[in-house]
């Protein structure tokens, strides 16, 4: 990939004469050593949000872009909570300052989730590739802003979780997603149910907690972000952040991408999302993530999608678990299927900045996983059965259950 | 029943149990440290004891949310609202910053959300009206704290309609209770855009800014002159608020002004409101701009793409 360098003629022949250099042209290859890459296929690369997953997040990338055959060269790295350390060279706290970077091509993005669809579209609008943890965004519209600027700025964009790449090699999940998404099935008979694993409990939040001062090091403000700037609390930060709808939506919106990144691939939903959803959860909290006990997403062609957490109440237990196979088809159209080429290999991040495709879990399919999470939540939040149009986006016919499909932004962020 | 009653109904948290289980069982020996049986002499690392509040602390203490059964809360919302104006009333009493020494528990602040959630059901709409009333009523009462006015406000969020539009307005220029009720206004959309603009001579360059970006935001063409008059503003951030909610609207007019100070993504989303405005030569204008003034390779792409599906 070649690099842009944003440089002003003033300052270009400022530096050129403190070198002493000027005006002297190297050709490109003279600066690769032998069996290294070039410098023009060595990419320049940032992580944004240090803490918990970050480090991870950051060499899944790096091995990626590797296995593509670039270099990578770790330029800068960003966390809210180096207030009293950051050097602005290559520790910062202010994402926005690392962005400006013109020696910058890619970006890994850990921070909280509130976090990830701004960070991620300004990113793009820099023109960097961004490789985004899980869950995608906070809320349904934010992903739809990160798709338009993905599109916009002709940029790829990864989500952190890689199910999709596993299941796509698979014997079973390729032929359902050719059954599925070849418009022969007319009613889809499949339950799928994922039990347990989704962290209810675990990414709780606390209620009755004290505010408590704010530790020197950490811009607060900066954390809080888009969400409203609430008093501080520790557990409000450092992973444990997953347990307050201001950040995230609990353990069902920080493991649901993870449980349905498989799913909704091999089940061909990756350009639409759930029409209606119920959930069995206690009434919610509204300011922290509590329990639930299971949802039930339901998608226009009939196919039924359960989430168990086995944490509360009573199991999910109205139908069994069904695939769908070439028996569901009439005997001419299984022969279309088996007729049909197999879907296109899942392309890697690294695999998509080397060739400008879209990604395996690129930004549409992301946002269409995460959507029926966001719609799980909102269920259980309003404590009631609710439908969505997936193709205006919005929920109908229930005013409340809607204002929390674009929610307020705090000034100065907006989508 | 009185409101304490029916609080007291709400279940336990998690550390409530605890402590209530730990009350019912005889004291645990004190761990004894084992002897290293390997031959080294490094002490065997000693369990901690698990400290948990008295049961006296329990309730304040800071705990992971349980909440009840469905069933109980509509039970415990349908008594609150058969109480009328004055259960709702107990029940705000109740309610006190989590800094405040007569500081209870969640339960109150959470029985009145599980109420704005209750009457947002389908078939409650007479329910809902008078809650968000009484919401509307009590969110400018000076004698409440301020952090029980902004749970207030916040609830509006949720419920919030044509009734609230007035006693929100009125918290626009204030420090603490603007940002939460700008976004509840947001929220109930229609008209607010008047209510908005009349505050902002009055607000402060904070405020300011969250009533241009939320007039941006609305995305009506009322707010047009208002949204003009702040991209002269004293404040840059309220000046990007305004560019951003002029190139939302595809004001054809600022493209000169949005040029000059905006950035360019917010000239793209103004050559792509103009563009669906079909607004050809305006937009290409921006594109042009962009390929004559920006150096990085995808903005000259994109400008240079999109100028060849305009012809040009």
């Amino acid at each position: 990939m070649k690099r842009i360098l944003r440089v002003s003629r003033r300052s270009f022949l400022k530096q050129a004469l403190v070198a002493g250099t000027a005006f002297t042209f190297v050709p490109r290859h003279v600066f690769g050593a032998e069996g290294q890459p070039p410098p023009s296929e060595t990419l320049g690369a940032a992580l944004i949000g240090c803490g918990g997953r970050g480090p991870g997040t950051y060499d899944t990338m790096k091995k990626s872009l590797e296995e593509a055959g670039f270099g990578v060269t770790q330029l800068a790295r960003c966390d809210v909570r180096w207030k009293d350390t950051a050097d602005n060279k290559t520790t910062y706290t202010d994402f926005r300052r690392v962005l400006e970077r013109t020696d910058i091509d890619v970006v890994a993005i850990a921070t909280p989730p509130h976090w990830h669809a701004l960070i991620s579209i300004a990113a793009m609008e820099a023109g960097k590739d961004v490789l985004c943890e899980k869950p995608m965004t906070r809320f349904i519209a934010e992903g739809r802003a990160v798709v338009r600027a993905a599109e916009r700025y002709g940029r790829i964009f990864q989500i952190g979780t890689f199910g999709r790449f596993g299941v796509s090699k698979q014997k079973e999940a390729p032929l359902r997603r050719k059954i599925m998404t070849s418009g022969l099935l007319k009613t889809c008979p499949g339950v799928v149910i994922h039990r347990g694993g989704l962290k209810a409990k675990e990414w709780s939040g606390l209620v009755n907690a004290k505010p408590q001062p704010i530790p020197p090091n950490l811009d607060w403000d900066m954390y809080c972000g888009p969400s409203p700037l609430r008093p501080y609390h520790p557990h409000r930060v450092g992973g444990t952040h997953r347990g307050y709808w201001d950040y995230e939506g609990g353990g069902l919106a920080d493991m649901g991408q993870h449980a349905l990144d498989p799913i909704t691939w091999s089940w061909g939903k990756d350009h639409t999302a759930p029409v209606e959803v119920e959930a069995s959860a206690p009434p919610a909290h509204h300011e922290v993530c509590g329990m639930w006990g299971w949802v039930e997403i339901k998608y226009a062609d009939g196919f039924t999608l359960v989430l168990d957490s086995n944490e509360w109440g009573d199991r999910w237990e109205k139908k069994r678990s069904r695939g769908v196979t070439l028996e569901d088809l009439a005997p001419p159209d299984r022969e279309k299927i088996l007729a049909m080429p197999d879907p296109e290999p899942l392309l890697t991040f690294g695999q998509a900045v080397r060739t400008r495709k879209p990604a395996g879990g690129n930004a549409e399919a992301a946002h269409r996983t995460v959507t029926a999470i966001h719609l799980a939540n909102i269920a259980i939040r309003v404590g009631r059965k609710i439908q969505f149009d997936p193709v205006k986006e919005v929920i109908v016919g229930d005013d409340e259950a809607n204002r929390l499909v674009n929610q307020p932004m705090r000034a100065p962020w907006h989508l | 029943m009185k409101i304490t009653e029916l609080l007291a109904q709400l279940p336990p948290t998690d550390i409530e149990i605890e402590v209530e289980k730990a009350s019912h069982q005889p004291p645990s020996p004190e761990p004894t440290e084992p002897t290293p049986t390997d031959g080294t002499t490094k002490p065997a690392r000693k369990k901690p004891a698990v400290k948990l509040p008295t049961p006296e602390l329990a309730p304040k203490e800071p705990s992971k949310f349980t909440g009840p059964n469905p069933a109980l809360a509509a039970t415990l919302c349908d008594q609150v609202l058969a109480g009328g104006q004055a259960s709702l009333l107990e029940l705000l009493a109740q309610i006190r910053p989590v800094t405040d020494p007569a500081y209870q528990n969640y339960k109150a602040e959470y029985l009145f959300h599980c109420l704005v959630v209750h009457v947002g059901q389908p078939g409650k709409e007479r329910q809902k009206q008078r809650l968000a009333e009484f919401l509307a009523s009590q969110i400018g009462n000076d004698k409440l704290p301020k952090p029980t006015r902004a749970f207030l406000v916040r609830e509006l969020q949720w419920l919030g309609g044509r009734e609230s539009i007035r006693a929100l307005g009125q918290l626009l220029t204030d420090n603490d209770l603007c940002e939460p009720a700008a976004a509840a206004l947001l929220n109930i959309g229609a008209d607010v855009a008047p209510i908005f603009i009349a505050a902002l001579p009055r607000a402060n360059a904070g405020c300011r800014l969250i009533l241009t970006q939320n007039l941006a935001a609305l995305g009506t063409e009322t707010a047009q002159r208002a949204l003009r008059s702040a991209l002269q503003d004293t404040d840059a951030t309220v000046r990007s608020a305004a560019a951003w909610g002029l190139a939302r609207l595809g004001d054809e007019s600022s493209v000169d002004a949005l040029l000059k100070m905006a950035a360019p993504p917010t000239w793209l989303l103004l050559a792509e409101t103009l563009l669906a405005k079909t607004k050809k030569r305006a937009a290409a204008r921006i594109y042009q701009h962009i390929l004559a003034t920006r150096t990085e390779k995808h903005l000259q792409q994109l400008a240079a793409r999109a100028l060849a599906v305009l012809g040009r």
